[in-house]
């Protein structure tokens, strides 16, 4: 016996070394939070990523707005403090030239924003229903080193005259989702779900290879001004065009309204499956969000493909000697030169519905319980957006203590980077509350951390039975039963 | 583990917790209060204003007829080749306001730190130029606000009995004062007049077609801070 548990310990000893080597060795690290979560198939958070994991307890779980959480996962090549940091002064800078310095041939960063508003989930014979409403924002932007670097130069040193911005891409998706899910037993050893969600798109941004130019002549005096790019758009707010049909602005008033108006409607659906192979492994496996979002309101094509040469502000007919013949009144002349110039980087804008859903995932994921108190797992989350795709690989441990669950996690983002995570669970007589990280050091201070994760929030467990009490091989151990005092489960020692 | 043990466990994890989300640093996201940086600079460069103008735009402001004194020196001023026009010699070396309040509309100058105007002129006129801006606030003077005067840009070569334009440039930068009102100025006064003394030039008859034209660039300095 103590043989054993000297070899555990010597693989503990061997993973913790592993970490920090990680950690030492790679510098450039992403994130995933799905790595983490799957530890927890009695989370609601991991329960909305796959349909079939649920509570072995009966318990209803119970999320509220503002307590329920949110979900923000940064993933990027540069950082915050590459261009915002606080000087010595207490003063906080924008610093575009500290940016050009440390900014790569090709800078990323992409956001996934989610903030769940409320789940409800009702345990009924072999299986769970739910429902849950939550807020989505994803957002992704690439964009070149020389887009900063002319507000670096300027346009004056000679090597700097003929600007080019690059090809600059971004991607904007926003919805409301309203997921319904049943999950069910199929046998002693296979859980099955699934849900269907309806989707209320808010925002669609799709900017292909925006491109702008600024050449300037030798001696100054001409400046030329090109802009090109193609994408699509659709926003819950009014859009003013002008008579050429380019886009002059976009209303903000009553934005909050209109953004949270439920309009272009979609639906997508989510699978899973849970397989116990026996009591110390399970595989589980998810498709989510596969669907479309129909936006036929407010949406458009848009394009840009322009020119204007600045030579200045033309005084040859604004000169007194004009005057009744052929005279341009200066006041109408400066605003004709400006609508010149802001016209180049005004994108047209054609009508027409779009048919876009969110990138579709699939969530794989092993575990296998080591001892009574830690087990292991690996997921793998796979992320399809056109005919490209993203993969994260993680590899977790969860250590439990009482009522009390840590795990720690290192994940392979792209098979090029790393990153080392971890989080902890809390339940207690009535709630549960959780905190995952898939980058510890952002914790700490994101704003130096080029990725990262969070996912935090709290649930309340009502209605729990003494018949639902987890098993302890499965899930963590319980002692409990209904408090005659009170409506929530209650733990007795 | 007995229930003591088990406690200190638990508080001790939710004191971690709380230690952890209070040593967070979050003072780079006050973007209220964000403001450009003081190092930043950049140098940037934009033409102005530019002109193809004629030698009659730029010797008188045309808004009064021509008034000819008793016996003052005139000139045959051509317009065509059947329409001249007495023109009081001493006008074309006074000067003229051919622009008396032209509406300047530009945003962020006021992060200007040095500026200097580069004027490129093509002068087919027999006369050396003088080109004077002056910025001013609408309901100000043109009068009380710096002059911005380049030296006279020289007279086209008379060759072979022609005219042939010569291009120059000067390069100007701008006094203090000068900067000042170029980025509190909404308005522009341009005045213009002729050197006579520079030139033997004194024919009978001058062509109101004289070209001039003309190019007048920014380069400057911005910052991040209003200067």
């Amino acid at each position: 016996m103590g043989i054993i548990n000297r070899t555990k310990i010597y693989q503990l000893q061997l993973l913790l070394c592993l970490t920090f080597l990680f950690m030492l060795k790679v510098s450039k690290v992403n994130s995933q939070n799905a790595g983490s979560l799957f530890m927890f198939p009695d989370n609601y958070r991991a329960q909305m990523l796959n349909p079939s994991l649920m509570r072995n307890d009966g318990a209803i779980i119970l999320a509220v707005p503002g307590l329920a959480g949110i979900s923000i996962d940064n993933d990027g090549n540069f950082k915050l403090t590459d261009f915002v940091y606080t000087q010595p002064s207490g003063q906080t800078v924008f610093d575009l030239g500290r940016f050009s310095n440390k900014a790569r041939p090709i800078n990323l960063n992409s956001v996934r924003f989610s903030l769940p508003l409320f789940y409800l989930g009702i345990p009924v014979e072999k299986g769970m229903f739910s429902i849950y409403l939550k807020e989505q924002i994803n957002t992704a932007i690439r964009f070149p080193v020389n887009t900063i670097t002319w507000f670096d130069n300027g346009n004056i040193p000679k090597e700097y005259r003929n600007f080019e911005s690059g090809n600059i891409d971004f991607r904007m998706l926003s919805y409301h989702e309203l997921g319904l899910g049943f999950t069910r037993q199929l046998s002693d050893n296979i859980h099955f779900g699934i849900r269907g969600k309806l989707l209320f798109g808010a925002v669609y941004a799709n900017i292909n290879n925006w491109n702008y130019t600024v050449e300037t002549s030798p001696s100054g005096d001409q400046v030329l001004l090109t802009s090109n790019g193609t994408g699509k758009l659709s926003v819950p707010f009014p859009v003013v065009f002008d008579k050429l049909g380019q886009i002059q602005k976009i209303e903000t008033q009553n934005i909050i309204a209109n953004y949270f108006s439920f309009r272009n409607p979609g639906v997508t659906i989510d699978g899973g499956i849970t397989y116990t192979i026996d009591e110390n492994r399970t595989f589980t496996a998810s498709v989510t969000d596969l669907g479309f979002i129909y936006f036929g309101k407010n949406a458009w094509d848009l394009y840009q493909n322009d020119s204007f040469v600045f030579r200045g502000i033309d005084i040859s007919n604004s000169t007194n000697s004009k005057i009744g013949n052929g005279y341009v009144f200066p006041f109408n002349l400066m605003l004709n030169v400006k609508d010149s110039l802001r016209s180049v980087f005004k994108p047209f804008a054609n009508q027409r519905h779009l048919l876009r859903g969110p990138a579709p995932k699939t969530y794989l994921h092993y575990r296998y319980r080591y001892s009574e108190n830690l087990a292991f797992g690996v997921t793998n989350e796979t992320v399809f957006q056109k005919l490209y795709f993203m993969n994260n690989l993680t590899v977790s441990a969860l250590r439990w203590w009482g009522d009390f669950s840590l795990v720690g996690n290192i994940t392979l983002h792209r098979l090029s980077s790393v990153s080392v995570g971890g989080g902890l669970q809390w339940n207690n007589s009535f709630s549960q509350l959780f905190v995952f990280t898939d980058n510890l050091m952002a914790n700490y201070h994101p704003a130096t951390q080029k990725s990262y994760s969070i996912t935090f929030g709290m649930n309340f467990l009502l209605n729990h039975t003494e018949s639902g009490i987890a098993n302890r091989k499965n899930n963590y151990s319980r002692r409990g039963k209904i408090s005659k005092y009170f409506p929530f489960y209650r733990r007795y020692q | 583990m007995n229930r003591f043990f088990k406690r200190i466990i638990k508080w001790g994890f939710v004191t971690g917790i709380l230690l952890l989300f209070q040593s967070c640093i979050l003072k780079e996201f006050k973007f209220n209060e964000i403001k450009l940086s003081n190092d930043w600079e950049m140098q940037l460069g934009s033409p102005l204003f530019y002109g193809n103008l004629e030698f009659k735009d730029l010797v008188y402001d045309w808004k009064e007829p021509v008034q000819i004194n008793t016996g003052e020196p005139v000139v045959n001023l051509q317009f065509s080749s059947d329409s001249v026009i007495d023109f009081p010699t001493r006008l074309i070396y006074e000067p003229s306001a051919i622009i008396d309040s032209f509406n300047f509309l530009i945003e962020g100058d006021d992060y200007l730190s040095q500026a200097s105007f580069k004027y490129l002129v093509t002068n087919g006129s027999p006369f050396p130029l003088y080109l004077q801006l002056r910025f001013f606030e609408k309901h100000s003077s043109a009068a009380k606000s710096p002059a911005i005067l380049p030296p006279a840009f020289p007279a086209a070569q008379l060759e072979n009995g022609s005219l042939i334009p010569v291009k120059t440039e000067y390069t100007l930068p701008l006094t203090t004062s000068q900067l000042e009102s170029f980025k509190r100025g909404n308005r522009i006064q341009f005045v213009t007049w002729f050197n006579k003394a520079a030139t033997g030039f004194n024919p009978d008859t001058l062509s109101a077609h004289y070209p001039v034209e003309l190019s007048i660039v920014l380069s400057g300095i911005v910052h991040g801070y209003y200067q």
